[in-house]
């Protein structure tokens, strides 16, 4: 009688086991796309679950299980939610490229209608300024008043 | 490659004593305080590059290895390390260090007035500078004085350089130890002309002084380094260093 007892009761509690293992099963089949609309409660009632499923043997887990467990621990959601939706660097560039581009195109519209030149700004003035400049021994020692100096110098128009 | 640079005008091979159209370098200097700063400016240019070289490589290092696509719980477990804390504390103290020796060195070499042959007042004003050589007088017993105004570009003649020409140059003599006392008359202004490693605030009702020795002829060119009002652009330096000979007689004309 006693061996009755004890095989019954050995076997509620792997039925119990059994029962519990279905049902967390059931709670995280798709657990990604279901979480956020799940309530506080809900959460904290799966979480705790496969807390408890996760003291014992790991290798016991189901597949969905593992799964579960590792979205909660460390899936995009609370703190770990992404701050932005996918395409959005590259409204940031088409954004950016476009506020370069409308400043580039401000720059030459007044351009445009900016006054003229100062006269200083013409290849024969350049040019004068070069000679002024080895008059003045302007930077003898590695520049245009030095020996075989081949650059450009003050010349930059055209 | 460096002749297409130099051909775009990206990089600039020439240094004056002007500055001259995309210089990106230094002007050639003329005075020991401006190999100083030049110097300073190669020693931490040394420590700039292997900071850039080490923070490059840990944050490539991170970028590379540690990204949400290499490892996806980094942040869970990775958070600490008293080791690496540690040496990024403690390195760049060092750097600092070796930085601040050699800066505070220059900086109270280029602080020292040494025995100075003669005394130029520079005085800054909305928008001019006027000169003042107190150590020489004329006939009448008046030291030497004179205003600095810049030359309008409708004024200048073919070649000068626009914004930097001045009607009246400070003229000194080569070699020799010249003491500028500078000070404002209505704002704040600043004596500098880069080429002899001289920049200074033109503060009114204080009297600042540095000193130069000028080691070559020739011309040197600064401007008001201080923000002073509508036409600071306007008010530039031109320092014409002569020799010794020379300089006497453009003190006689002076006188």
């Amino acid at each position: 009688m006693f061996r009755l007892a004890a095989t019954r009761t050995a076997l509620n509690t792997t039925r119990v086991v059994g029962r519990r293992n279905a049902s967390t099963n059931v709670a995280v089949q798709n657990i990604e796309s279901r979480w956020k609309s799940l309530s506080q409660t809900e959460q904290n009632t799966i979480a705790k679950q496969l807390e408890e499923a996760q003291k014992g043997d790991w290798k016991q887990l189901s597949l969905e299980e593992k799964k579960a467990a590792y979205y909660i621990a460390f899936g995009p959601h609370g703190p770990r939610e992404p701050l932005t939706q996918p395409g959005h660097g590259m409204k940031v560039l088409i954004g950016t490229l476009g506020v370069v581009a409308a400043s580039t195109a401000l720059f030459y519209v007044i351009r445009q209608n900016a006054i003229e030149k100062p006269k200083t700004i013409s290849k024969e003035w350049e040019e004068a300024t070069n000679e002024y400049m080895k008059e003045q021994k302007m930077n003898p020692i590695s520049g245009i008043a030095s020996e075989g100096y081949k650059g450009k110098g003050y010349v930059v128009s055209n | 490659m460096l002749n297409l640079l130099k051909s775009l005008n990206i990089i600039s091979p020439v240094w004056n004593d002007a500055p001259e159209p995309w210089q990106l370098g230094f002007q050639d200097g003329a005075s020991p305080s401006y190999e100083g700063i030049v110097e300073l400016h190669d020693q931490i240019m040394f420590y700039l590059v292997i900071i850039l070289l080490g923070v490059t490589w840990v944050l490539s290092s991170i970028i590379l290895n540690f990204n949400s696509n290499s490892n996806k719980i980094v942040h869970k477990y990775h958070n600490h390390g008293t080791l690496i804390e540690l040496i990024w504390t403690i390195t760049p103290a060092f750097v600092l260090i070796a930085i601040a020796f050699p800066s505070f060195k220059l900086l109270y070499l280029m602080d020292e007035v040494i025995d100075p042959a003669m005394t130029i007042k520079a005085l800054g004003h909305q928008w001019y500078w006027s000169y003042e050589y107190s150590d020489f007088v004329n006939e009448d017993g008046e030291s030497i004085e004179f205003d600095s105004y810049l030359v309008p570009t409708d004024e200048l003649e073919e070649g000068q350089l626009r914004l930097l020409e001045v009607d009246n140059r400070v003229v000194v003599p080569v070699g020799t130890h010249i003491r500028f006392i500078v000070t404002g008359a209505d704002v704040i202004h600043s004596f500098a002309v880069p080429a002899l490693g001289l920049k200074i605030d033109a503060i009114p009702g204080r009297l600042n002084q540095t000193s130069v020795l000028v080691e070559r002829e020739g011309v040197y060119y600064g401007q008001c380094s201080e923000i002073c009002g509508v036409h600071h652009g306007f008010m530039p330096i031109a320092v014409e260093a002569v020799s010794l000979e020379k300089y006497l007689a453009w003190l006689n004309e002076q006188a």
